[in-house]
């Protein structure tokens, strides 16, 4: 017991009347109010915790080299950018994000609305120019060689923009021709592509008379008419009704079970959290924090967060500290808390509480 | 360089092609077109007929109907044209922004020129549908006398080529901005310019000379260069006919100014009179076409090209 660190105990701010005297509060812990059900965020991580503003701004995966070298095609990089930047008169939309994404990969970029990851999609897409920084999609540079990078990517932006009077199988052809397809190879993939968006019964129906997640899977099979190896999805679950994002999301496996990297964001962390093999926290164009969950949930030191209740009706939350175990912190309660510890449970929620630890609700 | 392929292969001008034939708008604007157009050659003929009733209606008259109702017809036409060009492609492609259609497209293979001319081309064939579909109209004036096939062919081609030049301007306006209200109002405003705006400058350039010149009768022609953007002019200079020069029909009082300019001195008094040297005004009308559909695809080529600075 000895070289365990400090029982994170303490009295809640603001707790009910007649809990215990108040008693020192470690840093570490997140006390809370005495109402289990509503936790609270938990407070952004000090200084020393490993995100400052400056060396923790991004947990790479494989932290990049000098600007001044040039990025080289990798075989186990998909997307390997190096200090971007997209600036907007003064607003920095993008600004100095060092990120990679390994081929292979389910990559989710999270942030809030305006938080640059549709500015930093559209760059990787090669329909935006990078005000500064270095870019290499699937081994080709998307300023010099954007049509070697189209040819590698299928992108859905997050509108679904469909033509008028054209029917799903037409909608696919008019995009099979745009890449050039050989139009004998048209039938065929028209039938592989609806199979695989389940849309093969609405083969003959007019494009605009499809729901929105329909259009959305239309425009999925849009953007893999060329079978390309990075698929780019911009808020792809966005209005979608729960039915249709579990089918999203199956279908996200299941194209990255083919072998597809596939980069996609979103606002919403519990849709990305699932099914992504890394994430990219993103907030005011910056890139808070990247790789795998676990990985970042280890480098951001977001603590797991276990509520006690206890039996004189007040309760509070610990965070479980480095080095200690859930078993450890119950034990220091119940051995050294003057109250009787009633109920115990886990009311961590994984990536959402690391987000809310490295983002401050900025938005440009 | 651009093949035949490129053009009929094009997946853009299939699309848009595609999409017009099966609209119910383009079967109301073909009816349209051909009602004004039938019922602007009725009125005329009717008119002539009733004022001509104790003249040959064989000779010089039947001369004068024909070539009247022709020249109302390709005024009408083209007056047409420049109505209806700027409608079907303002909205081009502010209107696949507006519909979030156009970066799709703009990630595939195809390059921004194949956009650009799918785009174009398409709003042209309907224009040039639209300019055969009335050729009937054409055939009643060739049928009554007074014109010759060489007219018809000039005047056609003609309007053709305005329908060229002002479909690509009309795409290049459309490129341009992003809602389709504003690329609608600049197209209107571009084809008020060249057809009114031109002749308005011409007569304050005129009044102007009048004003500084001290004898009225030596006050210098107005540059014709003006006219060179006037597709009304440029239309009524192809097809002056040296056999009959009279009639009443705008593109004959057009013919008769172009005609005042190039003699000198210029004033009211040689309104009329043809003069010695002939200095063709729809060369430069058809050299002011080349350029500005050269210049507005170039335009709108580059303003379709990506990676750009800006999400367009």
């Amino acid at each position: 017991m000895s070289d365990l660190p400090p029982p994170p105990l303490g009295p809640p701010t603001g707790a009910t009347p007649g809990s215990p005297p108040a008693e020192p509060v470690p840093a570490t812990s997140t006390p809370t109010g005495s109402l289990p059900s509503v936790p609270p965020p938990p407070a952004p991580l000090a200084p020393d915790a490993g995100l400052s503003a400056e060396a923790g701004v991004a947990t790479l995966i494989d932290p990049p080299s000098e600007v001044s070298t040039p990025l080289l095609p990798s075989e186990d990089a998909s997307i390997v950018g190096r200090r971007l930047v997209k600036r907007y008169g003064l607003l920095h939309a993008v600004n100095e994000v060092d990120f990679y994404v390994p081929r292979g990969s389910v990559y989710g970029f999270i942030g809030p609305n305006g938080a640059g990851k549709s500015t930093l999609m559209s760059m990787i897409a090669s329909l935006l120019l990078p005000t500064a920084g270095q870019l290499l999609v699937e081994g080709h540079d998307p300023i010099a060689e954007p049509a070697e990078v189209r040819r590698k990517i299928g992108y859905m932006p997050d509108g679904l923009g469909v033509y008028e009077g054209m029917n799903v199988a037409e909608y696919i052809e008019f995009f099979a021709a745009a890449y050039r397809i050989d139009r004998e190879q048209w039938p065929a993939l028209i039938e592989n592509l609806l199979e695989l968006v389940e849309l093969e019964v609405k083969r003959t129906a007019p494009v605009n008379s499809l729901s929105r997640g329909m259009k959305q899977r239309l425009s999925l099979a849009r953007a893999l008419v060329h079978d390309p190896a990075l698929l780019i999805l911009d808020e792809p679950a966005s209005g979608l009704d729960p039915r249709a994002r579990i089918e999203l999301r199956r279908l996200i496996e299941n194209l990255n079970a083919m072998g597809k990297t596939v980069l996609v964001s979103s606002h919403i962390l519990t849709e990305l959290q699932e099914v992504c093999t890394h994430v990219g926290i993103m907030e005011a164009g910056r890139l808070l924090a990247s790789g795998s969950p676990t990985d970042i949930l280890e480098q951001t030191r977001v603590r797991q967060r276990m509520l006690a209740v206890f039996d004189d009706g007040t309760s509070q939350e610990f965070a479980v500290e480095d080095g200690m175990s859930r078993a450890d912190l119950l034990r220091q309660l119940v051995l050294e808390d003057p109250r009787e510890v009633v109920e115990f449970r886990d009311v961590s929620q994984g990536l959402e509480d690391v987000f809310l630890s490295v983002t401050e609700g900025i938005v440009q | 360089m651009i093949t035949i392929a490129d053009v009929t292969k094009n997946p853009v001008l299939r699309r848009e092609l595609a999409e017009r034939a099966a609209s119910k708008r383009a079967a109301v604007a073909v009816t349209l077109w051909l009602l004004l157009l039938s019922g602007l050659a009725i009125l005329v003929y009717f008119a002539y007929t009733a004022s001509s009733s104790g003249l040959d209606p064989v000779g010089t008259d039947s001369a004068r109907i024909g070539k009247d109702l022709f020249e109302w017809a390709l005024f009408g036409m083209l007056g047409l044209v420049l109505f209806l060009v700027p409608a079907f492609t303002a909205s081009a492609v502010a209107g696949e922004r507006t519909r979030q259609t156009l970066i799709p497209v703009q990630i595939t293979s195809l390059s921004p020129f194949a956009i650009v001319l799918g785009k174009s081309l398409a709003a042209i064939a309907f224009t040039v549908l639209l300019v055969i579909s009335a050729a009937p109209i054409l055939a009643v004036a060739f049928l009554i006398g007074g014109v010759g096939l060489g007219d018809i062919a000039k005047g056609l081609a003609m309007i053709v080529l305005s329908a060229i030049m002002l479909g690509s301007v009309g795409i290049m306006i459309s490129s341009l901005f992003k809602k389709v209200q504003a690329a609608i109002v600049v197209s209107y405003g571009f084809v008020l310019a060249i057809a009114v705006g031109t002749f308005v400058v011409l007569g304050s350039v005129a009044v102007a000379q009048a004003a500084a010149s001290d004898d009225f009768n030596e006050q210098p022609s107005p540059p014709k260069e003006i006219l060179a953007a006037n597709p009304f002019a440029g239309l009524a200079d192809v097809t002056a006919s040296s056999d009959v020069t009279f009639g009443s029909n705008p593109l004959t009082g057009i013919r008769s100014l172009i005609n005042a300019i190039e003699t000198e001195p210029f004033n009211n008094g040689r309104f009329g009179e043809v003069p010695d040297e002939t200095t063709a005004v729809w060369r430069w009308y058809v050299l002011f076409c080349v350029l500005t559909t050269y210049w507005s695809l170039y335009v709108a080529t580059n303003r379709l090209r990506t990676p750009a600075e800006t999400e367009r």
